[in-house]
């Protein structure tokens, strides 16, 4: 039977509550000056994170609201073509690379720990990496507008417009920025699975979890899968505009399909990627301002989990019209549908709970209320357009103008802004003002239904999408007119909603805690504020522990819980079972650093300087980025703690070290190679999708890699990979001399494998340029040597942990991470082999 | 308690990927369905009625693993005991909440491959 | 009152959608009213289930209904779901199936930014208008589109659904024009710097009067002006 921990009976003396305190103050306390720049705290790192986004969504706006100026009549001269096409181009990707994305990876950085009771995320330094990728890449992009020099491609970029119709650096701009960013994006992934699984408080079961951490659960797993398409596809038009390989060129065997194939693959599972975390804040606000624990909670959980997956299966309907067979068509027609389902079943929920609860009237409501109103059009608008026939007439035009900023407005806006007045008091300890709240709502509801409602029937009277004017006559200038005037009513009130943000709160009295009287760990925050989070960890018996448990928030305050103190002056945080949230592991997270902000530089460098063609530069930004991550890892990672367990607090010790698939540095490797064979998986889709156009694939006579350098590399690498599992079996049985001779000699095995790969297009003069055959084959190859390449380094990274003391026998973090890696590296090298040996045998 | 003994409730024994199996199937379904369609179709052919009939047999299959899937999480979820909210702090609720998430993504994903396979067999040409 | 505006401005015009003159128009136009009356009478029953929800006084004893709610709110769309993908893909095949084989084929070749049309009937000369397609009333027409540089689309909205013209495919669009008149289309795919006047006339005569008009153009193979409505 599983015990429940109660909190102390007893109040702890007033003296140590306050030595307590102060350690953990000390440890926590947010590092200051410049150093305050250094600082890889959540709370710190959140705030800068979502500051940025909000810019970038303010940016988006400017930019939505020139192109409304410019359609305000017809023929306008405001702005040409050229302007007007970067201008649109630049408006989509913001807001959806940069603010519909990171808004939830920020407000989550921010409030998620908070939810769940911890002190910070399990990867502070990742969260800062992350940060400073988005920085970059978001700035330069934004920047690029400025010098004209913005991509104008639309922000689906097809090709062959943008792959042989663009020159300048614009494209490069899109396709190199964003990939460094979407990197960034899955750095947060990882932090916020493993987070939502691994560092819960004792006793939050599975089933008790917060619904905000459900659907992030999902959304972030959705990243792991929906964004890899996208980045190899950016990788492969990008070799196409540097290097002039085929991929999407028809005359040499490529096809402008599959870069449709690859980004709506991405694109439709984003949309579902923004919208769930933004329903998830819905899900905390109502049960708060319905007084009563939400209703389904069962079905919303199979609603995110259910709209996760089939979101994979829709990506085609974007491609209705591109002269697809009829079955294909109807297959996604029916599983455009069916997420309908799922998608309505939680606003089902919400009612219920609203049945059920007596609802207090409250500003984030009203939102949640315009969210709902507006969601629904898009939603029901969108099963319009999933039957294809339909969509024949409404693809390309402004009624899908119409139905996706409902669902995105709707779905994602108007749940952000509610949540921003609902959490705020716990970002700084204030409230924002209700009165203005109001005006904004009213503002931004009126204004976003002018703007928007008449562009269904602008869409069905003919205006397609991405025109920078339009005729006289046609019976456009009354619509697009009032939508322009929406426009300015929408426009001033995201300004109030922004003066309000940001007005100095100085002279405002403090929030009283727990201002809306919610029963989530979140708002057992004092306010405002202290830095190390939770006073003591609490053991969770209930969804809504603020109202279930008494006195909760007076035993968390006097330490009576888990952890109330911070005896060697680390920082620290509690790491729990999968299931049942039992204690596995004190985990000791480090405090500021630089070292994140630099390895970030670093990596934009290798992704921004190819962009204006400087190649050399790049490579010398990818060896430092290369050795800024290993001295991170060395630093700062897999330290061996001065004792092996730690004394939590009733009666439990935990290891304060923990090796294998219990650690979370194994689930991040784990979680970050799903990711990239994901981006792998995908070149084969377009492997096999170029045998689909034509018969003849491989084409008759063309050079091959023939079987014998694929064969010689995949054994090699096989060889490795066996040889660093056994390794990780010797060195746990202390058996240096093998360790070390295992480690070296895999090492060789890495090269000569990585090597053999490259030997089989090279020695056959098989060309890049002249097929996507001999393209795709190259391609296959330098990715499985990439793999052998970093395989070796970690090899090579072990080996001296092990010389150094750092890695012993029993303290063993490296060797699991690094054996679970080269899993990967074989299942690649066998796919590779079957691809490029097995299949032209067999066709 | 005696009446446990078929259903383990230790946290060992249970998993978040059961979760996932339901709409796994539908996905692999889905996915089969569509390469077969798009190898069906290379080249210009003009596909016939037994393409959505090549859909929709399988799916049977499909919706026989999603049922199996469901049947697990059913006995899970009809534990004796319990409120209806399965929000108790216990492993009993614990795993009928796990076994009813598994039932409702059945059902869901029994849905989504009804929705593949009639369509299939409706559009079974490759026009 | 914006929906009364909006609607106040009509919907009509020669590059609607909804003021149809063609078989493949008319069967889209019904099934968009169908949905629209439908989806709207779905939003309204939705959002006056979610205000009574929320002025209401609740308690516990509204538990087991409010659990009912949520099972209806899932078998219902499903139902529901269900019927619509069957309408919706009952109607696909006449949108996407090959005019009959004694039909006129016209190809359309989409160029940056104008579109060039190839007529090519047996027993004439072929021809190549620019920005320009006649049709005749009552008969099928196959369209073959084309393009060797960028996507485009081709779109006439009062005729029929849109189909792209993709580098390396070539794809093809039935049409049925059953009303005189001249109808204008788009370019309904991002192609560059010109898109937005990337359009085209459409000219529908009674059948005598095209076959006049399609004799008299085989004799001079050139390319025509561009013709003002």
């Amino acid at each position: 039977m599983h015990h429940d921990h109660e909190p102390l009976a007893e109040t702890p003396p007033v003296e140590l509550q306050r030595q307590q305190s102060e350690r953990l103050q000390r440890a926590w306390e947010p590092a200051k000056g410049w150093r305050y720049w250094s600082e890889v705290n959540n709370s710190v790192v959140g705030q800068w994170y979502t500051a940025l986004t909000i810019f970038f969504l303010a940016y988006g706006g400017v930019l939505a609201a020139l192109m409304r100026i410019q359609l305000a009549i017809p023929n306008n001269k405001f702005m040409t073509a050229e302007t007007y096409n970067q201008v649109f181009t630049v408006h989509g990707s913001v807001m959806m690379f940069l603010f519909a994305i990171p808004i939830f990876e920020a407000f989550s950085i921010m409030f998620l720990p908070q939810m769940l009771g911890a002190r910070d995320l399990p990867f502070p330094r990742l969260s800062a990496y992350g940060f400073w990728a988005f920085l970059m890449g978001g700035m330069t992009l934004c920047l690029s507008l400025l010098f004209n020099a913005a991509p104008s491609g639309g922000w689906f970029m097809y090709p062959p417009l943008t792959s042989k119709y663009e020159p300048g650096i614009g494209a490069d701009m899109w396709l190199l920025g964003f990939s460094f960013i979407e990197v960034a994006a899955i750095a947060a992934s990882v932090e916020l699975i493993v987070g939502i699984l691994k560092s819960r408080p004792p006793g939050m079961r599975i089933h008790l979890i917060p619904l905000y951490c459900w659907y992030v659960l999902v959304a972030g797993a959705m990243v792991l899968f929906a964004f890899p398409p996208l980045i190899l596809g950016s990788m492969l038009l990008e070799i196409e505009r540097a290097l002039n390989w085929p991929f999407f060129d028809p005359t040499r065997g490529g096809d402008p399909l599959l870069w449709q194939h690859l980004f709506w693959l991405f694109g439709h599972p984003e949309v579902y990627i923004i919208f769930l975390p933004s329903v998830a804040l819905v899900a905390m606000i109502v049960p708060t301002f319905a007084r009563t624990p939400i209703v389904g909670y069962s079905w919303i959980v199979l609603s995110a989990i259910g709209t996760g997956f089939l979101s994979f299966g829709l990506w085609v309907h974007h491609m209705f019209t591109t002269g697809l067979p009829g079955i294909t068509l109807a297959l996604f027609s029916a599983a455009s549908q069916a997420i309908a389902i799922p998608t309505g079943v939680q606003i089902f929920c919400f009612i219920a709970t609203m049945l059920v609860g007596r609802v207090v009237n409250s500003l984030p409501m009203m939102f949640v209320f315009g969210a709902l109103a507006t969601f629904v059009i898009g939603g029901l608008t969108g099963v319009m357009v999933a039957v294809a026939s339909f969509d024949f007439q409404a693809h390309d035009t402004y009624f899908i103008v119409a139905h996706l900023h409902s669902v995105l407005i709707g779905g994602s806006i108007f749940p952000f802004v509610g949540a921003t007045y609902y959490f705020y008091p716990l970002v700084n300890g204030k409230k924002l003002s209700e009165r203005l709240g109001r005006i904004v709502f009213w503002l931004m509801f009126i204004g976003f239904n002018v703007t928007f409602m008449p562009m269904h029937l602008t869409g069905l009277r003919g205006m397609p999408r991405r025109v920078y004017t339009y005729s006289e006559g046609l019976g456009f200038e009354t619509l697009n007119l009032i939508s322009t005037v929406g426009a300015a009513i929408l426009v001033t009130g995201f300004a109030v909603f922004f003066w309000d943000l940001f007005r100095s709160k100085d002279h405002e009295p403090l929030s009283e805690r727990n201002p809306w009287g919610a029963g989530t760990l979140e708002w057992l925050q004092e306010m405002p504020g202290k830095p190390w989070g939770v006073r003591s960890i609490p053991e969770i018996d209930s969804r809504y522990p603020l109202w279930d448990q008494a006195n909760i928030v007076r035993d968390v305050d006097e330490g009576r819980f888990f952890m109330p103190d911070a005896e060697e002056g680390k920082r620290e945080m509690l790491i729990t079972s999968i299931i049942d949230a039992k204690p596995v592991q004190c985990l000791r997270i480090p405090g500021p650093s630089y070292i994140a902000f630099w390895a970030a530089l670093f990596t934009g460098g290798v992704f921004i300087f190819p962009t204006f063609k400087l190649y050399w530069p790049a490579a010398v930004c990818a060896v430092i980025a290369t050795g800024l991550i290993l001295r991170w890892l060395w630093e700062g990672s897999a330290m061996i703690p001065e004792k092996d367990h730690k004394y939590i607090g009733h009666g439990v010790d935990v290891p304060l070290y923990v090796s294998g698939s219990d650690s979370v540095g194994w689930w991040a490797m784990l979680i970050t190679m799903l990711a990239v064979i994901t981006a792998f998986v995908s070149l084969l889709f377009g492997y096999l999708f170029y045998w689909t156009l034509d018969r003849n694939f491989p084409p008759p006579g063309m050079p091959g890699p023939g079987w014998f350098w694929p064969t010689l590399g995949t054994a090699l690498l096989l060889g490795a990979w066996a040889l660093t599992n056994l390794v990780r079996k010797w060195n746990s049985q202390d058996r240096a001399g093998q360790v070390y001779g295992g480690l070296g000699v895999s090492c060789l095995l890495a090269i000569a494998g990585g090597a053999a790969m490259i030997a089989g297009p090279y020695l056959n003069s098989m060309d890049p340029t002249q097929h996507v055959y001999a393209a795709t084959i190259w391609l296959l190859a330098i990715w499985t040597a990439m793999h052998a390449g970093l395989g070796l380094i970690m090899n090579a990274y072990c080996i001296a942990r092990r010389a150094a003391g750092r890695m012993t026998a029993k303290y063993d973090i490296e060797i699991h991470n690094v054996g679970l890696f080269w899993h990967f590296v074989a299942i690649t090298a066998v796919a590779t082999e079957i691809v490029l040996v097995l299949f032209p045998i067999l066709k | 308690m005696i009446s446990q003994a078929h259903t383990d409730v230790e946290e060992k024994r249970q998993s978040l990927w059961l979760l996932a199996w339901p709409p796994t199937i539908w996905a692999v379904h889905f996915l089969g369905s569509y390469a077969l369609a798009a190898v069906w179709c290379r080249g210009g052919s003009t596909g016939s009625y037994w393409l959505g009939v090549s859909i929709a047999a399988p799916a049977l299959v499909a919706l026989a693993l999603i049922g199996f899937a469901g049947w697990i999480g059913w006995k899970k979820h009809t534990i004796p005991g319990g409120k209806p909210s399965h929000d108790g702090d216990n492993n009993e609720d614990r795993t009928r909440f796990l076994g009813f998430a598994t039932v409702l993504l059945a059902a869901l994903s029994a849905v989504a491959t009804i929705y593949t396979s009639v369509a299939a067999l409706i559009s079974g040409g490759c026009g | 009152m914006i929906l009364a505006l909006s609607i106040a401005t009509g919907c009509g015009g020669i590059q609607s959608s909804l003021s149809t003159a063609g078989a493949e128009a008319e069967s889209i136009a019904s099934l968009f009213w169908m949905m629209t009356g439908s989806g709207a009478v779905i939003w309204l029953a939705m959002m006056g289930l979610a205000i009574y929800a929320a002025q209401s006084k609740g308690g516990e004893h509204r538990r087991p209904f409010a659990r009912k709610l949520i099972v209806l709110g899932g078998v219902i769309p499903a139902i529901v779901l269900f019927a619509l993908l069957v309408y919706g893909l009952r109607v696909l095949p006449s949108l996407i199936a090959h005019a009959p084989a004694s039909a006129m084929k016209v190809t359309v070749f989409g160029e940056q930014w104008w579109w060039r049309v190839r007529y090519e009937a047996p027993g004439t000369e072929p021809f190549e208008l620019a920005n320009e397609i006649w049709l005749p009333e009552g008969e099928a027409v196959e369209f073959i589109l084309r393009s060797n540089n960028v996507i485009h689309s081709f779109w006439v909205p009062s005729l029929a659904g849109k189909m792209d013209l993709i580098p390396g495919r070539v794809n093809h669009l039935t049409i049925h024009p059953q009303r005189s008149g001249v109808y204008r289309g788009a370019c309904a795919e991002y192609c560059g710097r010109a898109h937005a006047q990337m359009n085209f006339y459409v000219v529908v005569k009674p059948k005598a009067e095209f076959d006049r008009w399609l004799k008299a153009q085989s004799g001079s193979a050139s390319l025509a002006a561009s013709v003002e409505p």
